[in-house]
């Protein structure tokens, strides 16, 4: 007889409250982490694509920053352009360094990302890009000529190596490493293949030389927001958006979603403090005679508290652990449906991130379990043992 | 030996109300004797007995148990005492439901100073033999009769050797038939173990196993009788 052994047998002992209390902190536990990751995979993502993307400043027709931006963000057609000697124009402007257009064309019937929703189709400038391209790892020189494509990492072609985009046969020269953002969903044509699909007429909106962004990189000694004041001095009829400051509805949408579930979180477990610490209550109740034997026995009050609170910390700790791994489990499972019903970009975390997340997450069970049975625990320590055997 | 001198306990009832259980009593319990302790419902004897084990402080008096003052020690000191000297059989099912019959037995180990050993759950083996639950090792209370279930608990009261044992109403819940047999356990390890017994019970019935007897009323011992030699 130890006091594992003991403990083990007082949690099966009173199998239905210590399943109460496991499957409250199990459910708790599961859907902090699920909420955790959903949230924070959202901002990774936006993080990502912002770190990613390469450009200081994004210029857009007036009017449609909003459009643009869930253009770079979820690849979504604008259907909102500027004539293409614009990036002529930019190219000019003190300070900039590079210029690269793009093109948001349709959405692809033919072409399904992995969930089933159609895939963007982007047009993009080969000679000048340096936002695309930078996400084909080793294959930086594919997708530059007419007839290739390159596709995000969750567009489906299962078809092989040839991709019918809008009834024509293109070679799928290569696909882009995972991004969490709008680009895993996307089909990149180079402009010159833009320009042969509307040629067959399967274009019709979009408007001969236009571009829906212009991407720009600054020089080095200027800054964005120095770059981006000249251009609205300079360039009539756009928009320039600093880096920073895009995604700032996503951003703003994030930081609400995340106060609002922090606040949930934070009553959902208070909530279950006190519950727990009722069931606790029950079973302290339930066992009062028992306890009372154990200090006739012999037991010191240490070690009735301490069984107790271990009891307490084992089962915080089973349901937390089961917890956590079916909050990853679900989260993981169902990441392409989170990404589409919450409606921003959703990037699984890695597991270096996911080890802290897990331990606070274990930590915070145990802890408040403990905290919870505390209450009627010490109570019941502090009776003597003829209080506590006498009904 | 336990020596209890001028012993009183008081409940508070609440609202000014008191009610004195056991009031200046001053009693010896020798070595090696069997003492029944006999009155009604109400009359003292569980408080004396409780008093006797330092499980309940005394209101007022003193209580010590082989010349040490039970209530001059820490709780920790206490409960070490308890858990060395002192075995209980309680008139309620004291065995923990969770845990089997050699589990139950096993359990004070988990609180003596030496803890478990190679040796211990061979003895726990003799003692539930002794008692003759042997086929009833694994088994747990729930499936075991009232009058096994006591069994359990005094071979459990003398795990750790106790140089005292105390039963409080053991037979109260016991058929006649099983009551005798528990009795009768009692009076084999009393004469095999020279263990000394402090018994209280209801019943006057019983007195007869017991080497000296006492009555109690009001919270006082109002007779006192030697069995050894009568």
């Amino acid at each position: 007889m130890n006091l594992r052994r003991l403990t083990l047998r007082s949690i099966l002992g009173d199998p239905f409250r210590s399943a109460a209390i496991f499957v409250l902190v199990c459910l708790l536990t599961g859907t902090s982490l699920a909420t955790t990751l959903v949230l924070r995979g959202a901002q990774d993502s936006v993080h990502l694509a912002l770190s990613r993307l390469g450009a200081d400043v994004v210029v857009v027709p007036l009017g449609a920053e909003g459009r643009v931006e869930s253009a770079l963000l979820t690849g979504m057609p604008t259907g909102v352009w500027m004539p293409r000697e614009i990036v002529a124009r930019l190219e000019q402007v003190p300070g900039v360094e590079r210029v690269s257009p793009q093109l948001y064309l349709a959405q692809l019937d033919d072409v399904r990302s992995d969930s089933g929703a159609p895939a963007p189709l982007v047009a993009f400038d080969p000679d000048s890009d340096f936002t695309v391209r930078p996400w084909l790892g080793d294959s930086e020189t594919s997708g530059t000529l007419p007839g290739q494509a390159i596709v995000g990492s969750r567009v489906e072609t299962s078809s092989g190596p040839d991709l019918t985009v809008l009834g024509r046969h293109l070679v799928l020269s290569a696909r882009l490493e995972p991004t969490g953002a709008g680009l895993d969903n996307t089909v990149f044509i180079p402009f010159a293949e833009a320009e042969a699909l509307a040629q067959t007429g399967r274009l019709p909106d979009v408007p001969a030389d236009a571009v829906s962004a212009v991407l720009v990189k600054v020089s080095a000694g200027s800054t964005p927001e120095d770059v981006a004041v000249r251009i609205m001095q300079d360039v009539a009829g756009v928009v320039p958006i600093e880096s920073p400051d895009l995604f700032q509805s996503f951003r703003r949408q994030l930081t609400g979603l995340m106060r609002g579930m922090l606040a949930a979180l934070a009553v959902t477990w208070a909530l279950a403090i006190v519950l727990v610490g009722l069931i606790f209550s029950m079973i302290v109740a339930a066992r009062r005679r028992e306890i009372g034997v154990l200090r006739a026995l012999g037991a010191t009050r240490a070690f009735v508290l301490g069984s107790l609170l271990i009891e307490a910390a084992a089962i915080g700790l089973a349901g937390g652990l089961a917890g956590l791994a079916t909050g990853t489990l679900i989260t993981y499972l169902l990441q392409t449906n989170i990404g589409n019903s919450v409606g921003l970009p959703f990037l699984f975390p890695s597991l270096a991130q996911l080890a802290p997340l897990v331990a606070a997450g274990l930590g915070l069970a145990t802890f408040a379990v403990i905290v919870a049975a505390g209450v009627p625990v010490l109570r019941i320590g502090r009776l003597d043992p003829v209080a506590a055997m006498r009904d | 030996m336990i020596l209890l001198s001028d012993v009183s306990k008081t409940y508070e009832l609440g609202q000014d109300r008191t009610v004195k259980a056991v009031a200046d009593v001053t009693l010896e319990v020798r070595d090696g004797e069997f003492l029944v302790i006999t009155g009604r419902s109400g009359s003292g004897k569980t408080t004396l007995l409780n008093l006797a084990a330092g499980l309940t402080r005394p209101t007022s008096g003193t209580v010590t148990l082989d010349g040490v003052d039970v209530w001059s020690l820490t709780d920790n000191q206490r409960a070490a005492l308890r858990g060395r000297k002192i075995g209980f059989a309680f008139q309620f099912p004291s065995l923990l439901p969770s845990l089997t019959v050699l589990e139950n037995v096993l359990l004070p180990t988990l609180f003596a100073p030496n803890g478990e050993d190679d040796g211990t759950t061979d003895r726990a083996m003799e003692l539930i033999a002794d008692v003759g639950l042997s086929e009833k090792v694994r088994a747990y209370p729930r499936q075991l009769s009232a009058g096994q279930q006591q069994r359990v608990v005094i071979a459990r009261a003398l795990m750790n050797r106790p140089e005292v044992l105390l039963a409080d109403e053991p037979t109260s819940d016991l058929d006649e038939h099983t009551e005798t047999e528990v009795m009768d356990l009692f009076r084999a390890i009393h004469r095999s173990r020279g263990i000394t017994i402090m018994m209280v019970t209801h019943s006057s019935d019983l007195v007869h196993y017991g080497t000296r007897s006492i009555a109690m009323a009001s919270g006082q011992v109002v007779a006192e009788r030697d069995l050894a030699h009568a």
